[in-house]
Protein backbone atom coordinates (compact mmCIF):
# COMPACT_ATOMS: atom_id res chain seq x y z
CA UNK A 1 0.00 0.00 0.00
CA UNK A 2 1.39 3.51 -0.84
CA UNK A 3 1.35 6.39 1.84
CA UNK A 4 -0.84 7.92 0.12
CA UNK A 5 -3.51 5.39 -0.31
CA UNK A 6 -3.29 4.93 3.71
CA UNK A 7 -3.77 8.34 4.22
CA UNK A 8 -6.63 8.55 2.50
CA UNK A 9 -7.90 5.48 4.16
CA UNK A 10 -7.36 7.07 7.16
CA UNK A 11 -8.65 10.68 6.62
CA UNK A 12 -12.54 8.31 5.39
CA UNK A 13 -12.60 5.97 8.68
CA UNK A 14 -11.45 8.96 10.97
CA UNK A 15 -13.95 10.97 9.46
CA UNK A 16 -16.83 8.14 9.99
CA UNK A 17 -14.74 7.82 13.71
CA UNK A 18 -15.46 11.49 14.39
CA UNK A 19 -19.39 11.86 13.24
CA UNK A 20 -19.72 8.59 15.19
CA UNK A 21 -18.47 9.96 18.12
CA UNK A 22 -20.32 12.78 17.95
CA UNK A 23 -23.95 11.22 17.21
CA UNK A 24 -23.36 9.02 20.06
CA UNK A 25 -21.71 11.63 22.30
CA UNK A 26 -19.09 9.12 23.01
CA UNK A 27 -16.24 11.08 21.50
CA UNK A 28 -14.23 10.85 18.55
CA UNK A 29 -11.02 9.02 20.53
CA UNK A 30 -12.69 5.95 21.68
CA UNK A 31 -14.14 5.11 17.99
CA UNK A 32 -10.68 5.95 16.25
CA UNK A 33 -8.76 3.91 18.93
CA UNK A 34 -10.04 0.18 17.65
CA UNK A 35 -10.38 1.56 14.16
CA UNK A 36 -6.92 2.12 13.67
CA UNK A 37 -5.94 -1.38 16.07
CA UNK A 38 -8.45 -3.69 14.21
CA UNK A 39 -8.52 -2.26 10.60
CA UNK A 40 -5.19 -0.88 9.74
CA UNK A 41 -3.06 -2.60 12.60
CA UNK A 42 -1.22 0.19 13.84
CA UNK A 43 0.24 -0.52 17.18
CA UNK A 44 -2.00 0.78 19.69
CA UNK A 45 0.27 3.36 21.62
CA UNK A 46 0.30 5.41 18.28
CA UNK A 47 -3.27 4.83 17.62
CA UNK A 48 -3.57 6.40 21.25
CA UNK A 49 -1.28 9.35 20.48
CA UNK A 50 -3.50 9.93 17.18
CA UNK A 51 -6.72 9.92 19.21
CA UNK A 52 -5.20 12.41 22.09
CA UNK A 53 -4.47 14.72 19.60
CA UNK A 54 -7.81 14.60 17.91
CA UNK A 55 -9.31 14.63 21.27
CA UNK A 56 -7.48 18.15 22.19
CA UNK A 57 -8.62 19.64 18.76
CA UNK A 58 -12.56 18.81 18.94
CA UNK A 59 -12.69 20.00 22.85
CA UNK A 60 -11.07 23.23 21.71
CA UNK A 61 -13.29 23.62 18.30
CA UNK A 62 -16.98 23.13 20.58
CA UNK A 63 -15.39 25.06 23.45
CA UNK A 64 -14.63 27.97 20.87
CA UNK A 65 -18.16 27.71 19.60
CA UNK A 66 -20.03 27.07 22.43
CA UNK A 67 -18.16 28.77 25.88
CA UNK A 68 -20.51 32.11 24.91
CA UNK A 69 -23.57 30.74 24.71
CA UNK A 70 -23.28 30.62 28.36
CA UNK A 71 -23.87 26.78 29.60
CA UNK A 72 -20.26 25.83 30.57
CA UNK A 73 -19.36 26.52 34.27
CA UNK A 74 -15.95 27.52 34.01
CA UNK A 75 -15.80 27.16 38.12
CA UNK A 76 -16.80 23.82 37.82
CA UNK A 77 -14.83 22.67 35.13
CA UNK A 78 -11.72 24.45 36.67
CA UNK A 79 -12.61 22.93 39.93
CA UNK A 80 -12.88 19.20 39.24
CA UNK A 81 -9.98 19.65 36.19
CA UNK A 82 -7.54 19.59 39.24
CA UNK A 83 -8.12 16.16 39.96
CA UNK A 84 -8.42 15.40 35.95
CA UNK A 85 -5.20 16.57 35.57
CA UNK A 86 -3.32 14.69 37.89
CA UNK A 87 -5.24 12.09 37.28
CA UNK A 88 -4.19 12.30 33.74
CA UNK A 89 -0.80 12.98 34.22
CA UNK A 90 -0.14 9.83 36.62
CA UNK A 91 -2.47 7.82 33.78
CA UNK A 92 0.04 8.58 31.23
CA UNK A 93 3.37 7.64 32.91
CA UNK A 94 1.85 4.32 33.50
CA UNK A 95 1.77 3.51 30.42
CA UNK A 96 5.32 2.73 30.28
CA UNK A 97 4.87 -0.22 32.96
CA UNK A 98 1.74 -1.50 31.79
CA UNK A 99 1.24 -4.27 28.53
CA UNK A 100 -0.74 -3.97 25.48
CA UNK A 101 -3.05 -6.52 26.55
CA UNK A 102 -4.32 -4.52 29.45
CA UNK A 103 -4.27 -1.77 27.58
CA UNK A 104 -6.27 -3.53 25.32
CA UNK A 105 -8.65 -4.96 27.39
CA UNK A 106 -8.95 -1.57 29.78
CA UNK A 107 -9.87 -0.01 26.74
CA UNK A 108 -12.65 -2.68 25.67
CA UNK A 109 -14.00 -2.61 29.22
CA UNK A 110 -13.94 1.34 28.95
CA UNK A 111 -15.39 1.40 26.11
CA UNK A 112 -18.27 -1.26 27.18
CA UNK A 113 -19.06 1.49 30.04
CA UNK A 114 -19.10 4.44 28.36
CA UNK A 115 -21.71 2.73 25.71
CA UNK A 116 -23.82 1.67 29.09
CA UNK A 117 -23.87 5.06 30.45
CA UNK A 118 -24.79 6.47 26.66
CA UNK A 119 -27.82 3.88 26.70
CA UNK A 120 -28.98 4.90 30.19
CA UNK A 121 -28.67 8.61 30.27
CA UNK A 122 -31.29 9.97 31.80
CA UNK A 123 -31.46 14.17 31.06
CA UNK A 124 -34.07 14.65 34.28
CA UNK A 125 -33.51 15.65 37.36
CA UNK A 126 -35.26 16.86 40.36
CA UNK A 127 -34.80 19.89 41.80
CA UNK A 128 -32.51 21.03 44.60
CA UNK A 129 -33.11 23.84 46.89
CA UNK A 130 -29.96 23.86 48.53
CA UNK A 131 -26.31 22.83 47.20
CA UNK A 132 -23.42 20.59 49.05
CA UNK A 133 -21.06 23.06 51.33
CA UNK A 134 -18.37 22.90 48.95
CA UNK A 135 -20.24 24.32 46.58
CA UNK A 136 -21.04 26.89 48.37
CA UNK A 137 -18.03 27.85 49.86
CA UNK A 138 -16.51 27.58 45.81
CA UNK A 139 -19.53 29.59 44.36
CA UNK A 140 -19.81 26.19 42.14
CA UNK A 141 -23.63 27.17 41.54
CA UNK A 142 -24.64 28.66 37.96
CA UNK A 143 -27.39 30.49 36.08
CA UNK A 144 -27.92 29.35 32.64
CA UNK A 145 -30.66 30.98 30.27
CA UNK A 146 -32.90 29.59 28.02
CA UNK A 147 -33.90 30.56 24.62
CA UNK A 148 -37.44 32.49 25.86
CA UNK A 149 -34.83 34.56 28.16
CA UNK A 150 -35.87 32.42 31.18
CA UNK A 151 -32.76 32.00 33.57
CA UNK A 152 -32.65 28.92 35.31
CA UNK A 153 -30.38 28.13 38.39
CA UNK A 154 -29.10 25.18 39.60
CA UNK A 155 -27.74 23.80 42.79
CA UNK A 156 -24.75 21.63 42.84
CA UNK A 157 -24.81 18.58 44.93
CA UNK A 158 -22.26 15.72 45.62
CA UNK A 159 -18.67 17.35 45.22
CA UNK A 160 -16.45 15.10 46.49
CA UNK A 161 -17.79 12.44 44.76
CA UNK A 162 -17.53 14.20 41.54
CA UNK A 163 -14.21 15.43 42.28
CA UNK A 164 -12.77 11.38 42.77
CA UNK A 165 -14.84 10.02 39.51
CA UNK A 166 -12.99 12.94 37.43
CA UNK A 167 -9.86 11.91 39.33
CA UNK A 168 -10.55 8.26 38.06
CA UNK A 169 -11.39 9.59 34.67
CA UNK A 170 -8.50 11.73 34.08
CA UNK A 171 -6.61 8.24 34.94
CA UNK A 172 -8.05 6.27 32.34
CA UNK A 173 -7.98 9.55 29.96
CA UNK A 174 -4.09 9.60 30.11
CA UNK A 175 -4.12 5.77 30.28
CA UNK A 176 -5.63 5.10 27.13
CA UNK A 177 -5.50 8.65 25.00
CA UNK A 178 -8.92 9.57 24.70
CA UNK A 179 -11.41 12.48 26.54
CA UNK A 180 -13.35 10.11 29.13
CA UNK A 181 -16.00 12.03 28.10
CA UNK A 182 -19.04 9.80 29.12
CA UNK A 183 -17.44 9.34 32.70
CA UNK A 184 -17.04 13.24 33.10
CA UNK A 185 -21.01 13.70 32.37
CA UNK A 186 -21.54 10.63 34.72
CA UNK A 187 -19.21 12.69 37.00
CA UNK A 188 -21.15 15.99 36.59
CA UNK A 189 -24.71 14.63 35.68
CA UNK A 190 -25.22 12.40 38.25
CA UNK A 191 -22.68 13.43 40.94
CA UNK A 192 -22.91 17.29 40.74
CA UNK A 193 -26.68 16.61 39.05
CA UNK A 194 -25.97 19.80 36.98
CA UNK A 195 -28.38 19.94 34.09
CA UNK A 196 -27.47 17.84 30.72
CA UNK A 197 -26.66 20.57 28.93
CA UNK A 198 -24.21 22.28 31.31
CA UNK A 199 -22.83 18.91 32.37
CA UNK A 200 -21.61 17.91 28.53
CA UNK A 201 -20.41 21.89 27.66
CA UNK A 202 -18.33 21.84 30.80
CA UNK A 203 -17.22 18.23 29.93
CA UNK A 204 -16.14 19.14 26.68
CA UNK A 205 -14.50 22.15 28.06
CA UNK A 206 -12.28 20.03 30.32
CA UNK A 207 -11.24 17.77 27.98
CA UNK A 208 -9.06 19.39 25.86
CA UNK A 209 -6.67 20.17 29.08
CA UNK A 210 -6.76 17.29 30.45
CA UNK A 211 -5.85 15.74 27.13
CA UNK A 212 -2.91 18.32 26.85
CA UNK A 213 -1.27 17.30 30.19
CA UNK A 214 -0.78 13.60 28.50
CA UNK A 215 0.25 14.96 25.50
CA UNK A 216 3.32 16.40 26.76
CA UNK A 217 4.40 12.71 28.24
CA UNK A 218 2.97 11.21 24.86
CA UNK A 219 4.98 13.69 22.66
CA UNK A 220 8.33 12.77 25.36
CA UNK A 221 7.61 8.91 24.69
CA UNK A 222 7.57 9.34 20.85
CA UNK A 223 3.80 7.91 20.62
CA UNK A 224 2.79 10.93 18.75
CA UNK A 225 3.61 10.43 14.57
CA UNK A 226 3.34 13.14 12.38
CA UNK A 227 2.10 10.80 9.81
CA UNK A 228 -0.60 8.72 11.17
CA UNK A 229 -1.87 11.78 13.18
CA UNK A 230 -2.57 14.31 10.31
CA UNK A 231 -5.28 12.20 8.44
CA UNK A 232 -6.65 11.36 11.68
CA UNK A 233 -7.04 14.67 13.19
CA UNK A 234 -8.30 16.29 9.85
CA UNK A 235 -10.82 13.32 9.67
CA UNK A 236 -12.15 13.45 13.36
CA UNK A 237 -12.34 17.53 13.10
CA UNK A 238 -14.58 16.81 9.71
CA UNK A 239 -16.65 14.51 11.36
CA UNK A 240 -17.16 15.80 14.79
CA UNK A 241 -18.57 19.21 13.03
CA UNK A 242 -20.59 17.77 10.09
CA UNK A 243 -21.96 15.23 13.54
CA UNK A 244 -22.90 18.37 14.95
CA UNK A 245 -24.70 20.16 12.38
CA UNK A 246 -26.54 16.86 12.17
CA UNK A 247 -27.58 16.43 15.80
CA UNK A 248 -29.29 19.74 15.78
CA UNK A 249 -32.05 17.31 12.90
CA UNK A 250 -31.47 14.52 14.29
CA UNK A 251 -31.48 14.31 18.04
CA UNK A 252 -32.86 10.96 18.38
CA UNK A 253 -32.59 8.10 21.12
CA UNK A 254 -33.23 5.30 19.08
CA UNK A 255 -29.85 6.60 16.74
CA UNK A 256 -27.53 6.33 20.16
CA UNK A 257 -28.91 3.56 21.05
CA UNK A 258 -27.65 1.23 17.67
CA UNK A 259 -24.56 2.86 17.56
CA UNK A 260 -24.11 2.23 21.39
CA UNK A 261 -24.29 -1.78 20.21
CA UNK A 262 -22.35 -1.32 17.49
CA UNK A 263 -19.31 0.54 19.44
CA UNK A 264 -20.06 -2.61 22.17
CA UNK A 265 -19.72 -5.06 18.97
CA UNK A 266 -16.04 -3.42 18.50
CA UNK A 267 -15.24 -3.80 21.68
CA UNK A 268 -15.81 -7.53 21.61
CA UNK A 269 -13.99 -7.58 18.71
CA UNK A 270 -10.81 -6.00 20.23
CA UNK A 271 -11.37 -8.07 23.20
CA UNK A 272 -11.37 -11.06 20.92
CA UNK A 273 -8.11 -10.41 19.22
CA UNK A 274 -5.98 -9.73 21.72
CA UNK A 275 -7.59 -12.91 24.07
CA UNK A 276 -7.02 -15.02 20.70
CA UNK A 277 -3.92 -13.23 20.15
CA UNK A 278 -2.13 -13.83 23.90
CA UNK A 279 -3.38 -17.62 24.10
CA UNK B 1 -13.51 45.62 36.18
CA UNK B 2 -13.06 42.49 33.65
CA UNK B 3 -16.38 41.19 32.71
CA UNK B 4 -16.76 37.06 32.52
CA UNK B 5 -18.89 37.80 29.10
CA UNK B 6 -15.36 39.54 27.60
CA UNK B 7 -13.43 36.70 29.04
CA UNK B 8 -15.40 34.21 27.75
CA UNK B 9 -15.35 35.79 24.07
CA UNK B 10 -11.66 36.50 24.99
CA UNK B 11 -10.93 32.29 25.18
CA UNK B 12 -13.41 31.75 22.22
CA UNK B 13 -10.85 34.08 20.18
CA UNK B 14 -7.95 32.23 21.32
CA UNK B 15 -9.21 28.99 20.93
CA UNK B 16 -10.86 29.37 17.51
CA UNK B 17 -7.62 31.31 16.52
CA UNK B 18 -5.26 28.58 17.65
CA UNK B 19 -6.95 25.48 16.57
CA UNK B 20 -7.37 27.03 13.07
CA UNK B 21 -3.74 27.59 12.75
CA UNK B 22 -3.06 24.56 13.97
CA UNK B 23 -5.19 22.80 11.49
CA UNK B 24 -3.85 24.69 8.74
CA UNK B 25 -0.34 23.88 9.22
CA UNK B 26 -1.30 20.26 9.98
CA UNK B 27 -3.29 20.09 6.76
CA UNK B 28 -0.15 22.13 4.68
CA UNK B 29 2.34 19.70 6.26
CA UNK B 30 0.35 16.99 5.22
CA UNK B 31 -0.44 18.08 1.85
CA UNK B 32 3.44 18.37 1.54
CA UNK B 33 4.28 15.02 2.97
CA UNK B 34 1.84 13.16 0.55
CA UNK B 35 3.26 14.77 -2.54
CA UNK B 36 6.77 13.74 -1.30
CA UNK B 37 6.33 10.89 -0.19
CA UNK B 38 2.63 9.82 -1.34
CA UNK B 39 4.43 7.48 -3.74
CA UNK B 40 5.87 5.59 -1.47
CA UNK B 41 5.48 2.38 0.12
CA UNK B 42 4.08 2.35 3.90
CA UNK B 43 6.94 1.55 6.60
CA UNK B 44 6.53 -1.51 8.49
CA UNK B 45 7.50 0.65 11.60
CA UNK B 46 3.98 2.33 12.18
CA UNK B 47 2.72 -1.03 12.72
CA UNK B 48 3.44 -2.82 16.27
CA UNK B 49 7.10 -1.95 17.46
CA UNK B 50 7.77 -0.15 20.52
CA UNK B 51 8.30 3.99 19.93
CA UNK B 52 11.99 5.39 21.07
CA UNK B 53 11.65 8.53 24.02
CA UNK B 54 12.76 11.71 22.30
CA UNK B 55 13.94 14.78 24.30
CA UNK B 56 12.87 18.25 24.56
CA UNK B 57 15.30 19.12 22.13
CA UNK B 58 14.93 16.49 19.43
CA UNK B 59 11.39 17.03 19.09
CA UNK B 60 11.81 20.71 18.99
CA UNK B 61 14.58 20.25 16.44
CA UNK B 62 11.91 18.37 14.41
CA UNK B 63 9.25 20.74 14.28
CA UNK B 64 11.58 23.43 13.11
CA UNK B 65 13.07 21.61 11.07
CA UNK B 66 10.97 22.87 8.26
CA UNK B 67 10.36 19.41 6.75
CA UNK B 68 6.35 18.21 6.04
CA UNK B 69 7.02 16.17 8.67
CA UNK B 70 8.09 18.53 10.99
CA UNK B 71 5.29 21.06 10.21
CA UNK B 72 2.83 18.64 11.00
CA UNK B 73 5.05 18.62 14.55
CA UNK B 74 4.66 22.48 14.81
CA UNK B 75 1.04 22.31 14.43
CA UNK B 76 0.38 19.80 17.10
CA UNK B 77 2.65 21.04 19.41
CA UNK B 78 0.62 24.81 18.76
CA UNK B 79 -2.66 22.96 19.76
CA UNK B 80 -1.40 21.76 23.09
CA UNK B 81 -0.01 24.90 23.33
CA UNK B 82 -3.43 26.46 23.13
CA UNK B 83 -4.56 24.61 25.90
CA UNK B 84 -2.01 26.29 28.43
CA UNK B 85 -2.84 29.80 27.05
CA UNK B 86 -6.38 29.34 27.48
CA UNK B 87 -5.65 28.08 31.62
CA UNK B 88 -3.10 31.25 32.28
CA UNK B 89 -6.22 33.55 30.72
CA UNK B 90 -8.07 32.38 33.28
CA UNK B 91 -5.20 32.30 35.96
CA UNK B 92 -5.12 36.11 34.96
CA UNK B 93 -8.80 36.40 34.79
CA UNK B 94 -9.35 35.11 38.74
CA UNK B 95 -6.21 37.55 39.26
CA UNK B 96 -7.59 40.20 37.98
CA UNK B 97 -11.48 39.54 39.88
CA UNK B 98 -9.20 39.12 43.16
CA UNK B 99 -10.74 35.20 43.15
CA UNK B 100 -7.71 34.12 44.92
CA UNK B 101 -9.24 29.89 45.69
CA UNK B 102 -9.78 29.92 42.03
CA UNK B 103 -6.43 31.78 41.07
CA UNK B 104 -4.62 28.90 43.14
CA UNK B 105 -6.38 26.16 41.35
CA UNK B 106 -6.33 27.34 37.92
CA UNK B 107 -2.09 28.30 38.77
CA UNK B 108 -2.31 24.19 40.05
CA UNK B 109 -3.70 22.99 36.88
CA UNK B 110 -1.27 25.49 34.64
CA UNK B 111 1.60 23.95 36.23
CA UNK B 112 0.69 20.69 35.70
CA UNK B 113 0.11 21.72 32.19
CA UNK B 114 3.77 23.10 31.96
CA UNK B 115 5.34 20.57 33.99
CA UNK B 116 3.95 17.76 31.64
CA UNK B 117 5.54 19.47 28.68
CA UNK B 118 8.86 19.42 30.08
CA UNK B 119 8.88 16.20 31.63
CA UNK B 120 11.52 13.88 31.05
CA UNK B 121 11.69 9.90 31.52
CA UNK B 122 14.06 8.72 34.16
CA UNK B 123 13.64 5.28 33.34
CA UNK B 124 15.95 5.29 30.45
Amino acid sequence: MTILLFSALLLCFSFLAGLLGSLTGLGGGIVIIPVLVLLFHINIHYAMGASLISVIATSSGTTAAYIREGYTNLRIGMFLEVAAVIGAFFGALLIAFVSKTFLTVLFSLVLFFSAYLTIKRNEEHDHYKTSHPWATRLKLDGTYRLKNGESVHYHVQNVPIAFFIMGVAGVLAGLLGIGSGAMKVLAMDQALCLPYKVATTTSNFMIGITAAVSAGIYFTHGYIIPSITFPVLIGVIAGAFFGAKLLTHINNRVLRIIFSIVICFIGIQMLYNVLVGAA
Amino acid sequence: MLSIKKMQTMMGFILLVGTLLSTILVTLGGILYLLQSGSDSIQNEWLPIDATYMSIQQIWQFALSFSPLGMIELGLLLLVATQTVRVALLCWFYAMIQDYKFLIISSLILIMLIYSSFWRSTII
